[in-house]
This record gives C-alpha cells, structure tokens and sequence, in this order.
C-alpha cells in the first residue's frame, strides 16, 4: 500500500516502460489493466484494426496461431493485436509462444488485474469470457466480435468488410 | 534496445512491485485461516456422516485440509497434505476434489504441477483428518498426458471412484480438431495399495469444461459433460454406469445446437433426486438457446423437460450449480454488473416443476469462484470463495 502513497502514477509509469521495452528484440507484453481497452482505441483512432483475445490454457487459440501468423505477414496494412487472457505470471509461456510463431512483432498484451472478469466486461458487456474471441474494427471502430476459430476465409471476408 | 540506466530504473520498478506485492499479501494474509490465501479462490468442501464439514484449501504451494464442527462458523487448524513443496494448479472451473466416506475416511484428490507437466495427486486420511498419506499419482500416462478436471465420489461400500479429463488419447496434443480429450476413471476400495487401475469411459469430451457427476439412487456414477460431437457441436451428453459396471454410449440430452471450436470454460451441473430425476443445469450459446438453462429428465437423457432460462441475461448469468433434496430443488449462478459479482439462487419444492423468484444472496467486487451446492442430507448449503473475505458458507 505504501507504494501507492510514493507513487501514485505508479501505472503510467509502468506502461511507458513496457511500451518502450517492447522496442527489445525480447518480446514485451503490456499490462491489460483497467482503462487499457480505451486506450488501445485511443491509440488507432480512425484505422482499422484486429484485436485477438487467446490463452496459452486455450487449445482452440494455440491451432489457430500458425493461420493468425501467415495472415500477419500476408497483410502488412492490417494492425494486428494480441490479448492473452492469462496472468503476468504467465508472461515466460505467453513469450515462448509468441515467438514459436512469429507474433513478436506486434501489440501483445497480457491481462493484469486481478479480476479478469472486469477486464473481459470492459472490453464487451455480453462476452462470457469463451476463448478464441476476436474482434475486427473498422476506421470508425464499428466492431465485429466473434468467438471460436475462424477459417483463412473467414478471417479474409472480415478484413474485406473493415479495410473497404 | 534499452539504455543501462533505463534498465537499472526498470529494475527498481520491479523490485518495489515484488516488495509491494509481499507487503500487501503479508498483511492480508490470516494465518488461522487458509481459505484466506485459497489458490484462484476454489475451495472444495465436502460433509462426513457424522455432520463434519471439510474444506480442502489448495495455496502456490500446498494444499491443506480443515474441518468445522459447526456448519462452517468456526474451523479447526488446517493440516498440510504435500510436504514437499509443489506447484499446486487450480482455477474455478477445475478445482479440487475432497470427499469423505461413510466410514469417514477422508480423499482428496488435486491438480499439481511436478516433474511431469500437469497431473493429479491422490491423498486419505484415516485418523479423521490429523494426518494424511503420501500423495500418490493416479494416472498411468502421468509423464506425458494432462490429468485434471478432478472428480471423486466414495460409496457406501467404500469404493473410491476417481473421474478425469485425460489427453492420452489426444496424439497430435496442440493440434487437437476441436479440443476435445477423454474422460477416464479409476476405482478402487483399497488406497492403500495405490493401484488405480486406468479406465476409458468416452472421447469426445470438451477440454476445458468440468464435468458433473452424481450416484444414482442405486448407487451407481451418472456424467453430464459437455461433448464435441463429430460435427463439432458441444452440446451435453448423459453418460450412465450399468449395474455391471459398464458405461453406457452417451446419450445427447441438450439440444442447443452450439457449434464453435472454441474454450468456453464453463461446464455443466447434475444432481439426481431419490426417485431417480435427474436435474441438470447448463450453459450455451448456441443456435437455439443462449444464456444458463435449468431442465430435468426421467430417463436419463432421452427426454428432456422444456429449459427454463435462468437470470438476468444482461449480468452473464452463468456458472450455475443444481442440488436436489427430497422434493428440494435449488439453483446457484452468478451474475455480474460491471463491478460486482453476485450470486443468485432459485429454489423449488415440487421436484423442479415450479420456482421461486431469483434472489441475491452473496456479492464481491473481487475475483471469486464458483458457487457450489451442498447438503448434509438434512439441509442444503452454498459454498462460494471470494478473494475479499475467504470462504463463504451459508444455509440456503
């Protein structure tokens, strides 16, 4: 509790340095805390974007990483987000994954509240919390939620309907 | 890259967030109470036949047992069951399993990291609880499949039984269609000899949803699971032991339609009353339904009552937990605002045919577990853990 006292802008603080540390050749996760969905909205006002909520407990999420990584290359113009639903204690496998399929690159972030169920409510009211959950923004932020794993044609008519 | 001294102020950072976080845990930590520091807030309970009520309290690194000889107002010291540290691994929809016989000898079975990934370690006590035996592996094919999802039911003739989600049939492991695994058992009526002979009841089964499993009134294991059917649907199936020990095919009792590949995380729950309904709780999000359902079924499976709808839908009502005692039905879920979750029962005295209105019982704006229903036989009780206040444990 002390440290709050001496330093009250304690989480600022942390979010530039994971923010600046993911300039690393390591891969940096950022911490998904509250306030943090706005934010990432703030930061691509008027473009269009994929957001990807998985786990590394997920199976359904870890057999789509080999697709999401190919999409990645095959569409330079599209911004890519990745969101593990996970702990920061989980940051060493969430990496080791991320790696092993060429996802470093991108905004990772990983969830770091303690209740994830405000976490997953402030990102949409009416997800339950099944994963993989993945959401396409179009330039005015319109979204499209969607849970489960999604085929290359899938994904490709929903990046068709935000980029036009 | 990052500059030195940046580094060395990252460091600083971490450091006071460590000392922070040892600092604030040392303080709320109740050291009579482990329920307190409970691992991912899923304490198990269960009630022996002389009333005792016992509670198994998995923490990082230990899991510990207590008792309460007053319907959990008050709770004896807690005794450690692992003496070698170990890596213990729950989380709501997977929590440990504690049962206690007729002859009131106590099992628990938990889900720990050691050596191998991920597996179960299998316990007793037959001192009531001062001292508890080495634990034991059950699985045969612990050093390269998961075991966990853990269930356990004792009957009146002792023998343990011990239920399991197991990925040993799942070959291609991270590359599975449709993360679907098996469910397997083991029985015996001697722990002593630690042999648990590694059975196959069904394939097909949902990874990540816990499974729900009762007695018959004849005494004999009945399953809800949530299955994903060849064409990927992962609606519900009824799987029944015979009274010579077979299990039956799984029969498909909800009819939701809800196909997704996906980790819903949220399994089913079943409670069979003394004149052999079965009443089953459920959550969905498919074609036809969407939301917690409530129905029941008087021949296992193949009808089903019409699925009555539970909860405010715009509070993810879900989680629910079912319990029948005599002509005592009652229903647990939880619901969630934004801010808070609070937990919401209904009850029915005429065999799940009508019910009352929903009521609020319990509430926390920390993280917190699923509600659990249990009964001593005379009354029913809500079990339920939140990180603000440990424990809870109330008449319903």
């Amino acid at each position: 509790m002390f440290l709050k006292k001496l330093f009250p802008s304690l989480p600022l603080i942390l979010a530039i340095a994971f923010t600046s540390s993911a300039r690393a050749e390591q891969p940096q996760l950022q911490p998904f805390a509250p306030g943090s969905y706005q934010q990432i909205l703030a930061n691509n006002a008027d473009h269009p974007f994929m957001l990807v909520i998985w786990s590394i407990t997920c199976s359904s999420c870890l057999k789509d990483m080999e697709l999401l990584s190919s999409l990645h290359k095959e569409n330079p113009d599209l911004k890519m987000i990745m969101l593990a639903a996970d702990t920061v204690d989980d940051t060493d496998q969430i990496q080791q994954i991320l790696g092993k399929n060429q996802l470093t690159g991108i905004d990772n972030w990983v969830f770091a509240d303690e209740n994830a169920q405000k976490l997953r409510f402030e990102i949409d009211p009416k997800w339950y919390g099944e994963l993989p959950r993945t959401y396409f923004f179009d330039a005015s932020h319109q979204r499209t939620g969607i849970s489960g794993v999604m085929s290359r044609a899938d994904y490709e008519t929903m990046f068709a309907k935000i980029l036009k | 890259m990052l500059r030195p001294c940046y580094k060395i102020a990252l460091t600083f950072l971490f450091g006071l967030l460590l000392a922070s976080g040892c600092h604030s845990s040392a303080k709320d930590v109740n050291a009579d109470d482990p329920a307190k520091r409970a691992l991912n807030a899923t304490v198990s309970v269960s009630f022996g036949p002389d009333g005792r009520l016992w509670r198994l309290i998995p923490t990082d690194n230990a899991v510990f047992v207590d008792s309460s000889t007053d319907n959990g107002k008050t709770y004896g010291n807690p005794v450690k069951i692992n003496s070698n540290i170990q890596k213990i691994s729950t989380w709501p929809e997977n929590p440990p399993a504690i049962t206690v016989s007729a002859s009131g000898r106590i099992h628990v079975l938990y889900y720990a990291d050691e050596q191998q990934q991920s597996t179960s370690f299998f316990s007793y006590s037959d001192d009531n609880g001062q001292t508890f035996s080495k634990p034991v592996l059950i699985s045969d094919h612990a050093d390269s499949a998961m075991h966990y999802m853990d269930q356990m039911l004792v009957d009146n003739n002792n023998n343990i039984y011990t239920f399991w989600h197991d990925a040993r049939d799942d070959r291609h492991s991270h590359h599975s269609a449709a993360g679907a695994l098996s469910l397997y058992y083991a029985v015996t009526d001697e722990p002593a000899t630690a042999e648990f002979s590694n059975r196959f009841i069904s394939g097909g089964v949902c990874s990540c949803c816990r499974t729900a499993i009762t007695f018959s009134p004849g005494g004999k294991p009945v399953i809800l699971v949530r299955m994903v059917f060849p064409d990927g649907t992962r609606d519900h199936a009824l799987i029944t032991m015979t009274q010579n020990g077979q299990w039956s095919k799984p029969q498909r009792t909800t009819h939701d339609d809800w196909k997704i590949d996906a980790c819903p995380e949220h399994g089913p729950a079943l409670s069979i009353d003394t004149q052999s309904r079965a009443h089953l709780a459920w959550f969905t999000l498919g074609d036809k339904r969407q939301g917690i359902y409530y129905a029941h079924t008087d021949d296992l499976g193949k009808t089903l009552s019409e699925p009555m709808s539970l909860g405010n839908t715009g509070h993810l009502p879900g989680h629910p937990d079912v319990i029948a005692l005599g002509s005592r039905v009652v229903l647990a879920w939880v619901e969630f605002d934004g801010n808070a979750t609070d937990i919401v029962i209904k009850e029915s005295t005429d065999r799940g045919l009508t019910w009352s209105k929903d009521r609020k019982i319990l509430n926390s704006s920390a993280k917190s577990g699923h509600p659990k229903l249990v009964s001593n036989g005379e009354k029913i009780f809500l079990s339920w853990t939140s990180n603000d206040v440990g424990h809870h444990f109330i008449e319903i």
